[in-house]
């Protein structure tokens, strides 16, 4: 399974590919990095199908998760890839955006990793 | 009559003079009571009791004497309780108000034809002489306190001067006093220390001597703090702890709120955590009896502050969380209120000033008609007419002269706004910090979980003796470790940049990494905008250049500039975005640059832009284009002021209506 992950904030790869490092070494998934939502659709339109999930920031300056989200569903892929919006600010205004917009489930920060895990292995 | 009120307060008297509260049937009395005399002696009663210890109850005493001498045609009883409204209204932090009402005491109490214009008694001390004079007295204490309060200390000793004098002349030895005791704290402010302890030892000398010793806690508290600051801890000490007891004698909570306050101060500077807390939370429980009390030294904001830094000093995490909360959101509440009721207060003083313009205009109209005369007329009037401007000229000097006061008491008022401002950018800041924190700590959090995860991984490694993947483990720990050092830092600063806000400034230059200021506030603006408007978002850029090392700037000040240079970008943006111009991309650059002897920064924007026909106000103080309690119109001028005057630079605006805004910093800087 390839999962696409866009933050701006950069230490989030080094993250992922620890706490994920038994399913990357074991080939269970394979995790791409984009660090704002204009980088995440150029790899989209680059690798077209190749994620099945995307996990995506919404606090990013320039294009928000939310726009990335709208972009997605709407334009590039058909079906859309899964998107899990991942948020600092969780609150009901921005849960709401999200779901309108067609968001396939919304994370709070700090990531319960264990928890995300869970839902992944769900998904694939 | 007179008889019949002062037996009913005797019967009351002991009762709630021992348990604290008043009862009911004293209450029940006023509201039965047969006619308006003994209704306002015993309102009057209420109010003394209530005047140091519950704020809304004295208000409403206040309020309801003042009435019923109105309705009696009692002037000087009237005019009294105007005093005293006057003073629960400073309480509440309500100047402007206040002012209005000393101002229209002044006007009855300087008025000789109403020197017996009262039967009715004014103060607790029964009094013989001039009850006008005295309310004179009184009335200039009372202008001292707001003076006080909106930290004007050199109009504020000259008219505890002048109620001192006038008590001292009709020979009324508790307005003297009075007088004295708060000069004592005058003094303390401006760090004339023995002034101020000959005054407040006055002051102590006198109540001791007196029965009226309802003040003689806030006495001892100011000769506590006096000692303190003459290096005398164990005199402080023993003034604050006397405080605390004739306060509760007394049941005057404002003077108990405040010798536990300071008491909490004392142990808090000398790391007593035990005691630091028990006071902290003494003071807290009294002050919260009080009422909502604004007074600029001792409110809930300080108080609550005095508590979060003895949890801090106890390490207790919980508490010292809940309270640093409470302090942050309390303390940024009564500066809001604070800006607006300053702004209210320099509005009357303003009027005040506009007032004795228009007095002036008259004036110079008059002359010009009685010049004309004098051309048509015979030599005969201008005798006359030489005296006629000669007293002219004398109302002009006596209106220059009060101009030239309110003039000085408008400038004090704009360097308290000023201090406001800063204040309130900083509560502006918090949701940002919050958000700003947030992020390293969860990645310290992260980091190290995951680092623990790994070091079981590499135990089982090196049980099964791969020694090559155990190494591989060991390199990605270490790696972790330096992350989480990193982001641990990255917090550190973020709260130490909001710590240097909040200070006054050591007005000291120091070397600062302008890349990094820039980037710092570039960022806490962006989160507090977010936090504060979830919809809100658009793309900020830097570009610096990092060749310019670090110059000698002051480090608070000029981030003061910064932030709001980029937050008035945002803010322009944001109201261009609402506009829902196609294709339109809000954005928001940062650009540093070294160019032959001079740091120029550029904070530009594609915003509304600035109109033309404002654009020669944006620096004045107090211009502002935003709604009204969105901005304070100070953010600009005082930019101006800290790059121009702080440090010898110049603050450039480039702009286009519809556009873009682009303002630039210029500091000078020496290699």
């Amino acid at each position: 399974m390839k999962i696409l992950v866009v933050d701006d904030e950069t230490d989030v790869q080094t993250l992922f590919e620890q706490r994920f490092r038994r399913e990357i070494r074991d080939r269970q998934m394979e995790f791409a990095f984009a660090f704002s939502g204009e980088q995440a659709l150029s790899y989209l339109n680059e690798h077209a199908h190749e994620a099945v999930l995307i996990l995506s920031d919404i606090n990013m300056p320039g294009m928000s998760g939310l726009e990335l989200l709208g972009h997605i569903k709407q334009k590039y892929h058909k079906p859309p890839p899964v998107v899990m919006m991942i948020t600092a600010y969780g609150d009901e205004e921005n849960y709401q955006s999200a779901m309108r917009l067609g968001a396939d489930d919304f994370l709070t920060k700090p990531v319960e990793f264990n928890l995300l895990k869970e839902k992944l292995k769900t998904i694939a | 009559m007179k008889f019949r009120t002062n037996l009913i307060l005797l019967l009351f008297f002991p009762v709630f003079a021992d348990a604290q509260h008043l009862p009911d049937s004293l209450r029940n009395a006023y509201v039965n009571a047969p006619d308006d005399i003994t209704q306002y002696n015993i309102g009057k009663y209420l109010y003394d009791y209530y005047e140091e210890s519950n704020i809304d109850s004295a208000f409403y005493y206040a309020q309801q004497c003042l009435q019923l001498a109105r309705k009696n045609n009692e002037v000087l009883a009237e005019a009294y309780y105007m005093d005293n409204t006057a003073y629960q209204l400073i309480g509440l932090g309500k100047y402007a108000e206040a002012l209005q009402y000393v101002l229209d005491v002044f006007k009855i109490v300087e008025d000789p034809k109403n020197e017996r214009q009262s039967s009715w008694q004014l103060f607790s001390r029964p009094y013989h002489g001039s009850n006008r004079l005295l309310l004179l007295a009184y009335t200039h204490h009372m202008f001292a306190i707001i003076m006080r309060e909106t930290q004007n200390t050199e109009q504020e000793i000259l008219h505890y001067k002048e109620a001192r004098k006038i008590a001292i002349e009709i020979k009324y030895p508790v307005r003297q006093m009075l007088a004295s005791m708060n000069l004592g704290r005058s003094y303390t402010t401006v760090n004339k220390l023995d002034s101020a302890l000959l005054y407040e030892t006055e002051a102590e000398q006198m109540t001791l001597k007196s029965d009226y010793k309802k003040y003689l806690g806030q006495v001892y508290v100011q000769l506590g703090i006096i000692h303190a600051e003459k290096n005398n801890p164990s005199l402080s000490l023993e003034y604050f702890h006397k405080g605390v007891a004739i306060s509760k004698e007394q049941n005057n909570m404002s003077g108990l709120s405040n010798s536990y306050f300071f008491l909490g101060q004392y142990f808090l500077a000398r790391g007593d955590k035990d005691s630091a807390l028990f006071y902290s939370m003494q003071s807290l429980q009294t002050i919260k009896q009080l009422g909502v009390v604004r007074w600029y030294r001792v409110n809930l904001g300080t108080v609550y502050e005095s508590v979060y830094r003895a949890y801090k000093m106890r390490n207790q995490t919980d508490s010292l969380l809940k309270y640093q909360e409470l302090t942050l959101l309390v303390k940024d509440s009564l500066y809001r209120s604070r800006i607006k009721n300053l702004t209210a207060f320099q509005a009357v003083t303003l009027n005040e000033q506009l007032r004795l313009q228009n007095v002036e205009k008259d004036k110079i109209s008059y002359q010009n008609s009685i010049r004309t005369r004098v051309f048509l007329g015979s030599t005969g009037v201008l005798l006359l007419l030489a005296f006629i401007f000669y007293r002219n000229n004398r109302q002009k000097q006596k209106a220059n002269t009060r101009l030239e006061k309110t003039l000085s008491e408008l400038k004090a008022t704009q360097s308290q706004l000023i201090q406001s401002e800063k204040m309130a950018s900083l509560g502006e800041l918090t949701a940002g910090i919050a958000h700003e924190i947030q992020n390293p700590l969860n990645f310290v959090n992260n980091f190290s979980e995951v680092s623990n995860e790994l070091i079981d991984e590499m135990n089982a490694e090196l049980n099964k003796g791969d020694i090559n993947e155990a190494k591989a483990i060991a390199h990605d720990v270490k790696q972790n470790l330096e992350k989480i050092n990193h982001h641990g830092k990255r917090a550190d600063a973020i709260v130490k940049g909001m710590l240097q806000h909040s200070r006054a400034g050591s007005g000291q230059k120091e070397p600062t990494d302008i890349n990094a200021l820039c980037d710092e506030y570039l960022r806490l603006a962006y989160h507090g905008l977010r936090a504060k408007d979830k919809t809100f978002n658009a793309k900020f850029e830097t570009a610096f250049d990092e060749t310019i090392g670090k110059i000698n700037v002051l480090p608070q000040d000029l981030g003061r500039v910064i932030l709001n240079l980029i937050n008035n970008a945002f803010y322009a943006v944001t109201e261009r975005k609402k506009l829902q111009q196609p294709g339109y991309e809000p954005a928001v650059t940062v650009r540093t640059q070294k160019n032959n002897g001079v740091v120029l920064i550029t904070i530009r924007d594609n915003g509304t832009g600035i109109p033309e026909k404002v654009l020669d106000k944006i620096f004045q103080p107090f211009f502002t284009t935003k709604p009204t309690g969105l901005g304070t119109g100070l953010g600009l001028s005082l930019s101006y002021d800290i790059i121009t005057k702080g440090h010898g630079g110049q603050l450039q605006v480039e702009t286009e209506e519809g556009k873009f805004t682009s303002f630039t910093i210029t500091l000078p800087y020496k290699p």
